[in-house]
This record gives C-alpha cells, sequence and structure tokens, in this order.
C-alpha cells in the first residue's frame, strides 16, 4: 500500500529583488539587445510552412515579477539563434528560485536542455535525451525550483499558441510561472503565464 | 520503505511509505493526486535514470531515503 505521510513545502528565500537590472522589458528594446550580443537573425531565414501557429490573444498585465540572469538570458539566446540557424524551434527548462520580498518573485539562474526533436513548427526533448536533461539539472547546485519554459519561433513572432497553452496548462500553473517564446527573427522575446486560464503577457526584467 | 517524491515545478517534496510490491505508477498516481497533477504527463527520474512505470518498488530497485523526481515532458509549436 501506497500512503503518503507528510508534505514538506519548498519554502521561499525572503531577499529583496535584483537592483541590478540591464534589461526591462517595456522600457528596453529586446531587438536592441539581440543585436548587441549578436543573436539577431536576418528575415532570410524564416521558415514559414504551410502549417500556421494557432495564435492565443494574450492581456498585458503590469507588475515585475520575473528575472532572469544575464548568463541564463546569454544561454537562452544562444540556443535559439543556433537552432534557428539549423531552421529548428528551440527550448529547455527556466531554471531558479522563488523568492519572496513584498511579494512572490521568480529568478532564473540557469537553463537546462537536451537533444530537441524539433521542426520549424515544433519542438519536444528527444525521447532519448531524458539522460542529458537530468545531467543538466544535476549539474545544479542548489535546491531548483522550474520556473517555466523557454522555446522558440522561427520568424511567426513571439505568441502562446494552442501548443504552448497546453504545456502551460500542464505543467506550469503556479502564480510565478512563466513561458519565454523568443523570435530570433522578429528580434521578440515576450514571457507569458496563465491567470484565471487566459493568455497573459507579463513584463521581465534581465539583471547582473 | 520511505521514499520522496520531488516536484520540480514547485521543490515541493511528499514523504512516502511504499512495499515492494507497489507499482512506480502506483507511486506517482499518489503523488498526482495530492498535488492534482496529470500522472502520465511526466516523466520519472530517480538519479540518471527513467522509471518505468509498470516496475514494482523492487524491480525498480528503490531504496530507502531514494528521492523520485517528477519532470515536466514539455511541447511548443
Amino acid at each position: 500500500m501506497v500512503r503518503i505521510n507528510e508534505e514538506i513545502r519548498k519554502e521561499y528565500t525572503i531577499k529583496p529583488p535584483p537592483s541590478h537590472l540591464i534589461f526591462e522589458y517595456g522600457r528596453d528594446s529586446m531587438e536592441e539587445y539581440m543585436e548587441k550580443h549578436g543573436y539577431a537573425m536576418e528575415s532570410s531565414y524564416a521558415r514559414r510552412s504551410e502549417e500556421t501557429k494557432e495564435r492565443v490573444e494574450a492581456i498585458k498585465r503590469e507588475g515585475l515579477d520575473f528575472y532572469i540572469k544575464e548568463e541564463a538570458m546569454e544561454k537562452i539566446l544562444r540556443h535559439c539563434y543556433e537552432q534557428a540557424l539549423k531552421g529548428r524551434e528551440s527550448m529547455g527548462f527556466l531554471v531558479g528560485d522563488v523568492r519572496k520580498w513584498n511579494d512572490v518573485y521568480a529568478v532564473v539562474y540557469d537553463i537546462a536542455t537536451a537533444s530537441l526533436e524539433a521542426s520549424s513548427v515544433y519542438v519536444r526533448f528527444h525521447r532519448e535525451a531524458f539522460e542529458e536533461l537530468f545531467d543538466a539539472l544535476d549539474e545544479i547546485e542548489y535546491e531548483y525550483v522550474l520556473l517555466g519554459w523557454y522555446h522558440s519561433h522561427l520568424g511567426y513572432s513571439s505568441f502562446m499558441s494552442s501548443i504552448d497553452m497546453e504545456t502551460q496548462r500542464t505543467y506550469f500553473t503556479q502564480p510565478y510561472h512563466a513561458a519565454l517564446v523568443v523570435d530570433p527573427i522578429t528580434r521578440e522575446m515576450k514571457a507569458f503565464r496563465i491567470i484565471n486560464e487566459e493568455c497573459v503577457e507579463i513584463p521581465y526584467a534581465i539583471f547582473r | 520503505m520511505k521514499i520522496t517524491i520531488k516536484d520540480a515545478e514547485t521543490g515541493n517534496r511528499i514523504s512516502m511509505e511504499v512495499e515492494a510490491d507497489n507499482t512506480v505508477e502506483e507511486i506517482i498516481e499518489e503523488a498526482a493526486n495530492y498535488w492534482k497533477k496529470n500522472p502520465g504527463a511526466y516523466v520519472v527520474r530517480l538519479g540518471k535514470k527513467i522509471l518505468q512505470a509498470e516496475l514494482t518498488v523492487e524491480e525498480a530497485m528503490l531504496q530507502e531515503g531514494d528521492v523520485i523526481e517528477l519532470i515536466p515532458d514539455p511541447e511548443g509549436g
């Protein structure tokens, strides 16, 4: 017989949010950020197939509570750029910690990814690649939380498709979870979460 | 035997008593029901290996104190 003894809930670290922000969504331009870091692609790389993506309209919400460390951002953009050069979407987990100051907020310190089954319109982890993924998670030396996931679109722009929404709904339902959608061709990156069954675009910041 | 299930999406853990003939599927169902998750949606890992749902505790060679982790299997499009 299987019997649950107790749940041990991870306690939020009490700490003020990062203060050295080098990018704030809404204030700064992601296009310029990508250009500056060498991850902006030419439109000739767009891989629009006959398949269309079903765009889920998002409402915008104010209130910054999602922070990404510069090094993690670099890894995300590099991964999306390199996959886009091959005409494929990219994907990985956003790894970090949940903290509390006045409110709860998320801090992404790392990413974890592995070999992908990817096309220009679809992506998931390769079925044989989970060991790689576990290795990536085992390299993280703190009690991590998967704060969400990132993936790329190749020239379709940054939005949540119906498949993306299903992933978000299945796995990332906590108030601090988010999905980052990067499009290195239209040079956008937006963050989304589901609130009350609605797709909501949220602000994010990159910190050093 | 006591094992722990970790929810990678929150960092929360469940301490659980299991017996040698319990299956991984039964364990995950119990944890997933507690957390209101879809038990079939996850990859279940013990260290570097994936635990197959049909294995028993004995067959999976689970040991006292082991930590099983529920890993999401996202799809993007």
